[in-house]
């Protein structure tokens, strides 16, 4: 073993030393800090538990301080009298309200008292449970309150008081329900005095100084009772989603306030662990201790249970503990001194390991390599006793160390030869060694079972040089069991010989060939092949080889040795052919493998047989040319030639098809050799069954199977295949049809035709609408034959004619009977067609139209027989049709002549009327001869004329009856007004269209007009209520706000200035009172003219309703010219007014802008400026102008106004 | 080098400032001042974030104990957008405050008008014209006097049946539920209040006696000036298109956003003009 190996080792150990330590001192580590930190949770434990006791104790108290109070409140204003009363009544439905609002009143003063003292919800409630009166929300009663809150169903039902803490509706508290009971014991309801959490909070504050408290509710309770119209009053806690706070926002008055920044980080805080609900849960855990700015905290908690029993939230409290960071601080000083003292006693300990392990280290060094080495070695002293042995001779030998110790080596197992022993003086080993020499043999040990082996023994001897001089003081030997490598080399070498004998027998020719070299070994079968003795042909080269072997063979020979050197191929193999002696030339399988390679990788040994192949290749050469023939053959057929196989198992395939099924189905024959599906999933669906069937009919009793059948190709479609094969039974039970299958879809496709043709005539035939008739010339007019559809002409069997049970004339009305009489006789006569059209009645006994054509024939041999052949129809529809467009006509012609509407169809030539009704005579006054005049004459000449809706004569192709008729254009609603010769005028609305011939061409048009004035005027009479005021007649605020946008844009465009003025006139409402609406009224018509006076044409002047109407005076060059027109308004506005018989006078106050401005107004925002400044104008006492100014600066006409007066 | 070093520093410190300047100010909306103000904060604060998304700039809320300050506020422009009742937007608008109407807040019945009412406990008066009969202890009372149910719209009722507002002795008692209290626990005659809150107090045994004509609910305005055109057409269409979804989570505004009316403004103008002399006269 080396000496790295040795380093490496020893690194090992003293790793495993230093892990051995550091185990040790980490579990020592461990343990003291699980000791330490056991001790500082006890005293943290113990910390926190005072603080929750402390809470608990405070909580306690001030439940019990609240209770006392309560009680006090409840003697005084519940128990008085007037309450008792007023609580009687309530129980009575009908007074039930007013008990309601007596209470209320009564009540409220004592609850302003208690909400002093922090009694905030004062709330009573019937015995039923039903909220009577909530103090702190009095539009809220009725609603029951057994199911949500238990206290009040306690108090109710078991009449006992309960205290405690609860959720509510709208806020939690500390509750107090009381049961109320008047003197004589009557149950009246319940009431219930609570305080919100602030009140408690401040009492804990004066009992707990310096802490922060925090109430927090089961949020599944909270959202399942509080008022939906009243959220916000409940938030999620900010640490978890499972409670709630209450009025996160302030919103009541009684609500606590919010937690310190302090706090609340904390609770952000506690935010951060997902467990934060779970924890609060536990009952085991007295609190939490927080860190925040190095600052540790204590969060303890104690539930808030409601008089149930059930918990409904937790009280929290927050405060800074400096006693937590004392403990921490004594835990850190504990934890590092006793870190020190262990940290010493470790590192001694590994220095003391060290030591030792490295004094046992050569020892184990020696005793390793002996107990690891795959050789034995025993350690022999002087004599050649045995001093030790190795596992691996014990195992060898099977002796045990201990019983070889002190025996003999020699004697115990080293055999020599046939006798097996020899005396320690003539072995040679013991000899050699007593000598120093060193002993190197194969001998034979004997086991301890008696077994001999054979050995490679190394044996030195261990000289010492005590006293000067070199002696033996032992020896060591190493041996080593070579039994089984003897064997092997006996078992190749017979394993050799066998191959030889083997090779012969074959009778194939081997060859080794040194490519180095050239070298060539041949044996004797190789030359027998050739016709040769092998020592004919000695001395052997490859050249030999060479010249024996055909030219253009080589090549390829050469080839393939190339590529199997190259590594190519694993053998090298080649046909070739070798001249035999008699000059013919045998074909050679040569294969061989390279088997020894030379140092610098080329190849040196490669050995290998010749076979003669020669007859195979004869055989494979008759089969090829056999195949080629076969191949044109199939080719040319129409068809494919196929072998098509079925396993017993049941798989399918095609062994071989010629290439004929290409052009059939497209696919080549490699893609189904081997496997059919593809074209077997060809088979059409509907002959898929019948095809499997008819093979496996075919396969069961080796009959030839033939079959006409469908195939769907990707090309085609569907084409007709016709196959015949026949089946043959193979040794492994498979059949194989050999067959020829080709396309007859061409033959399929005529007899398909055929079979149509000739079922479409039988169809025609027997389905025509027509019946096909022979019969007798005479009366009755019997039937010979009648095609079979006269069942649906008259709903008789055609062989009930036939037979002569029914004849013709019996089915015809007896009406027509006569006249069709008269008509067969006329055409038997003069040997003519005829035709004729009469009733017959049906079997269900409705009468049918019928048309017969018929025509005389003669029959027999002399032609002597008379008939009849021809056609009956059934016409009955077409008789109803003629019927029912007749009376559609008059129908038409009714409606047309009571139309109101005028309706004229004229002729597109000249314009001619074809058509008028009474109402378009009416409505053009008689001038119908024509209602558009030829081209050559004037309008004028027909008596009126037409014009557009803006007045403008409308020319002739601008006619809407004209248009219809050139362009072929429908024309609806158009709107017209016609003028009659004496001038009047009507509005026509006109629609009109083109009427075409057969052909399509077209050659007439219909014009409907009807009066539509009264319309018109009507709508011009809603369009002027939608835009003018209906008592002035002055335009609208609809109108003015058009009128403004316009005069805005011309102002913008042409530069001028706009005015803006809102006038409002002053003092009109008492002259209304005094006078009447009607004189209001009246005034404010002639108020109106008069303005209007004062005003130039361009500007509008317009009520906006009541007493207010806007001026818009545009195109003004300067202020002073707007100033001028207010000027003249105000005038106008304060002259006296004559109404009725009274003089009335009125001021007004107008407020006026400009436009444009600095900024881009909009119309609203100039009608808004000029009212602020009306308003101004009032406020600097009315009969005056004044002008708002953008700057708050405003002039009028008042003179000294100095802006408006301040807000009150 | 110490000049190239003092360029560089230069130029830093003015792209720092430009860059200040490029984010963009909060604007500032100012809701209804009401008593309670962290109500009204915790109300409003959904649709001050609905406004900062729909303006696509910061907005921040800031409450006012009282119109008169917040009014003060919004003419020296400390205010971009004001929540507003009918009443004192007519005030703003007298004090020539330059505003651009939003949209109007719908209320609780869907529309952006409400009705005020003149209320009695339902054993006090049961009609106005009873009240002749008890002038001289008539007490009434009121809201705010910038409440547009306060002594606008109750004054212009009693005027509209022809009793004058002289007639009564009015009190303010602040918020419309102190009304109904008060008149129920019959301190007061009769008081004017919001008919919506007056339904709440029916169970009680508050009784209408007459209604006001219908009064324009709140106003979102603007401060001309303070936002864009485009801004502010885009903050109208998206509160008047916005989604019911949307609406779920404000409290402010949770009924939904209507055009502008200005036709109940005017009305309220009107109602007023009946009643300030009255006001003026009665009470200081």
């Amino acid at each position: 073993m080396s000496d790295r190996v040795w380093t490496e080792v020893n690194d090992v150990r003293r790793q495993r030393v230093l892990w051995i330590s550091a185990l040790l001192a980490l579990t020592s580590f461990l343990f003291v800090w699980v000791f330490l930190a056991h001790d500082r949770d006890r005293a943290v434990t113990s910390l926190l538990e005072r603080h929750e006791l402390t809470l608990a104790v405070s909580w306690e108290a001030i439940q019990s301080l609240q209770r006392n109070s309560v009680a006090t409140y409840f003697e005084e204003y519940v128990l008085d009298q007037r309450t008792l009363e007023i609580l009687v009544a309530a129980q009575d439905p009908e007074q039930i309200d007013q008990a309601r609002l007596d209470l209320f009143r009564h009540l409220s003063p004592a609850y302003e008292r208690m909400v002093q003292r922090g009694v905030f919800q004062f709330h009573f409630h019937l015995p039923n449970g039903d909220s009577f009166l909530r103090f702190h929300f009095p539009t809220r009663f009725g609603d029951n309150l057994f199911s949500i809150r238990e206290s009040i169903r306690k108090a109710n039902t078991e009449l006992e008081p309960v205290f405690g803490f609860e959720l509510g509706r709208l806020a939690s508290g500390l509750r107090s329900v009381l049961p109320i009971l008047d003197e004589q014991g009557n149950h009246l309801g319940s009431v219930e005095l609570s305080s919100p959490f602030r009140v408690l909070l401040e009492e804990l504050d004066a009992l707990m100084p310096g802490r922060d408290f925090e109430l927090i509710l089961e949020a599944d309770r909270q959202r399942e009772i509080a008022f939906e119209e009243e959220e916000g009053l409940f938030a999620e806690w900010p640490a978890s989603d499972q409670f709630m706070i209450e009025d996160p926002y302030r919103l009541r008055s009684d609500s606590a306030p919010p937690l310190r920044a302090v706090a609340t980080e904390l609770v952000e805080q506690l935010a951060g662990r997902s467990d934060v609900a779970e924890l609060l849960r536990d009952a085991e855990l007295p609190g939490f201790h927080l860190n925040l700015d190095d600052r540790p905290f204590v969060v303890t908690r104690i539930p808030v249970v409601d008089p149930r029993g059930e918990r409904v939230g937790f009280l929290l409290s927050y405060v800074e503990e400096p006693e937590l960071a004392a403990i921490d601080q004594f835990f850190w000083i504990r934890w590092i001194l006793g870190m020190l003292g262990l940290a010493a006693f470790f590192v001694m300990l590994y220095l003391m390991l060290r030591a030792l392990d490295s004094r046992l280290s050569e020892r184990g060094r020696l005793k390793l390599i002996s107990d690891t080495m795959g050789q034995g070695l025993y350690l022999t002293d002087a004599a050649g006793k045995i001093v030790s042995m190795n596992p691996q001779a014990c195992q060898i030998l099977g002796y045990e160390a201990q019983f070889a110790a002190g025996r003999s080596a020699h004697d115990l197992f080293h055999k020599h030869g046939e006798n097996g022993f020899l005396p320690e003086t003539e072995c040679p080993m013991i000899q050699g060694l007593s000598e120093g020499e060193e002993f190197r043999g194969e001998t034979q040990f004997e086991r301890a079972d008696g077994n001999t082996i054979e050995v490679s023994v190394v044996s030195r001897s261990i000289m010492s040089n005590a006293g000067g001089k070199q002696r033996a003081v032992g020896a060591v030997t190493v041996f080593e069991d070579i039994g089984e490598r003897k064997q092997a080399e006996a078992a190749v070498r017979e394993s050799r010989q066998r191959l030889a004998n083997i090779v012969w027998g074959t009778g194939v020719g081997t060859w080794e060939w040194n490519v180095q070299t050239g070298e060539t070994r041949f044996n004797e079968r190789w030359a027998e092949q050739l016709g040769y003795k092998l020592e004919e042909l000695e001395p052997t080269t490859i050249a030999t080889w060479e010249r024996l072997t055909h030219p253009e063979d080589l090549a390829c020979s050469e080839e393939a040795l190339q590529r199997h050197f190259s590594g190519e191929t694993k053998h090298y193999e080649a046909e070739v052919r070798v001249r035999h002696r008699d000059g013919r030339w045998i074909w050679i399988l040569d294969r061989g493998r390279v088997v020894s390679w030379s140092e610098n990788g080329e190849p040196e040994w490669i050995v290998g047989t010749h076979l003669d192949i020669t007859e195979r290749k004869v055989a494979e050469q008759q089969s090829t040319e056999l195949l080629e023939r076969f191949r044109k053959l199939t080719v040319e057929m129409p068809g494919f030639v196929y072998q098509f196989k079925v396993s017993p198992g049941g798989t399918s395939s095609l062994i071989y098809a010629s290439p004929g099924i290409e052009k059939i189905s497209g696919l080549r024959p490699s893609a189904v050799v081997d496997d059919a599906t593809p074209f077997l999933a060809m088979w059409h669906p509907d002959d898929r069954d019948r095809i499997q069937e008819s093979i496996e009919t075919s396969a069961a009793q080796l009959t030839p199977w033939s079959q006409v059948f469908r195939i769907i190709t990707p090309e085609r479609g569907v084409i007709w295949l016709e196959g015949n094969s026949t089946p043959e039974r193979l040794d492994d039970g498979s059949t194989v049809w050999h067959g020829y299958i080709h396309d007859v879809s061409g033959r399929r496709e005529a007899e398909r035709l055929l079979e149509e043709s000739e079922a479409k005539y039988r169809n025609l035939v027997e389905n025509a609408p027509v019946v096909l008739f022979r019969g007798e010339a005479d009366w009755p007019w019997k039937m010979q034959h009648v095609s079979r559809s006269i069942h649906r002409v008259c709903g008789h069997a055609p062989d009930r004619f036939m037979s002569g049970d029914l004849n013709w004339a019996d089915i015809v009305v007896p009406q027509d009977l006569e006249a069709l009489r008269a008509v067969r006789v006329t055409a038997t006569t003069e040997h003519r067609r005829y035709t004729a059209e009469y009733r017959i009645q049906h079997l269900d006994g409705s009468i049918r139209w019928v048309s017969e054509v018929g025509a005389l024939v003669r029959q027999g041999a002399d032609e002597q027989a008379v008939r009849i052949e021809g056609v009956i129809s059934d016409i009955t529809d077409r008789r109803q049709a003629e019927q029912q467009a007749q009376e559609a006509r008059l129908l038409l012609q009714a409606a047309l002549e009571s139309s109101p509407s005028g309706i004229v169809i004229a002729n597109a030539s000249d314009g001619s009327t074809r058509f008028s009704n009474p109402a378009a005579e009416a409505l053009l006054a008689g001038g119908l001869e024509r209602v558009m005049p030829p081209a050559h004459q004037e309008d004028d000449k027909l008596g009126w004329r037409v014009l557009s809706a803006d007045g403008t004569p409308l020319l002739q192709e601008e006619l809407p009856l004209m248009r219809a008729m050139r362009s072929g254009e429908v024309i609806s609603g158009f709107e017209v007004i016609h003028e009659y010769e004496n001038g009047d005028r009507r509005w026509l609305s006109v629609s009109a269209a083109p009427i075409a011939d057969q052909s399509g061409k077209i050659d007439a048009g219909i014009v409907v007009f009807s009066d539509i004035s009264e319309q018109k005027a009507a709508q011009a009479e809603l369009r002027r209520r939608a835009h003018y005021d209906a008592l002035t007649d002055l335009p609208n605020r609809v109108l003015l706000a058009d009128r403004l946008e316009q005069a805005m844009t011309r102002s913008r465009r042409s530069g001028s200035l706009l005015a803006v003025a809102f006038i409002d006139l002053d003092n009109f409402k008492p002259i209304n009172d005094e006078h009447g609406h009607d004189v209001g009224d009246r005034l404010l018509i002639e108020v109106s003219k008069a303005m209007r006076k004062t005003l130039r044409e361009a500007d509008t002047l317009a009520r906006l309703g009541g007493d207010e109407f806007i001026a818009v005076l545009s195109d003004l060059q300067t202020v002073d010219d707007a100033e001028l027109l207010l000027e003249r308004l105000i005038h106008a506005l304060s002259s006296p007014i004559d109404v009725d018989g009274q003089t009335l006078q009125v001021t007004g106050s107008i407020g006026m802008t400009l436009y444009p401005q600095a900024e881009d107004l909009d119309a609203d925002q100039l009608i808004r400026q000029a009212d602020q400044a009306m308003y101004s104008a009032k406020l600097q006492g009315r009969n005056r102008w004044h002008f708002f100014d953008g700057d708050s600066h405003p002039r009028g006409s008042g003179g000294d106004l100095k802006g408006r007066p301040p807000l009150q | 080098m110490k000049l190239l070093l003092a360029k560089l520093v230069l130029v830093a410190i003015l792209l720092a400032g430009t860059a200040e300047t490029l984010v963009a100010q909060p604007l500032v909306y100012a809701p209804l001042p009401l008593e309670n103000l962290s109500r009204t904060q915790a109300s409003n604060q959904p649709f001050v974030d609905l406004l900062a998304e729909l303006l696509d700039q910061p907005v921040e809320m800031r409450l006012f104990e009282s119109h008169e300050d917040l009014l003060n506020a919004f003419g020296t422009g400390e205010i971009d957008l004001v929540m507003l009742g009918s009443l004192p937007l007519l005030l703003a608008m007298e004090r020539g405050l330059a505003l651009q109407q939003v949209v109007m807040f719908r209320e609780s019945n869907g529309t952006a008008a409400y009705r005020c009412v003149l209320a009695a406990p339902i054993d006090g008066v049961a009609s106005l014209d009873e009240l002749g009969l008890l002038l001289e202890s008539a007490s009434l009372a009121l809201t705010r006097e910038e409440s547009t149910c306060g002594p606008v719209a109750s004054f212009s009722i009693l005027i509209d049946h022809g009793l004058s507002p002289d007639d009564f002795s009015s009190s303010y008692l602040g918020g419309h539920d102190d009304v109904a209290r008060a008149v129920l626990l019959q301190s007061d005659l009769i008081g004017g209040l919001k008919e919506s809150v007056a339904k709440k107090w029916f169970g009680l045994g508050l009784r209408v006696l007459a209604k006001s004509r219908q009064v324009p609910g709140l106003f979102l305005s603007a401060r001309s000036g303070s936002l864009t055109s485009g801004q502010l057409d885009r903050l109208r269409a998206g509160l008047l298109e916005l989604d019911p979804s949307r609406l779920e989570s404000l409290q402010t505004g949770r009924y939904g956003f209507a055009e502008i009316d200005e036709s109940l403004l005017l009305r309220v103008r009107a109602m007023r003009r009946e009643a300030q002399p009255f006001i003026e006269q009665q009470l200081p």
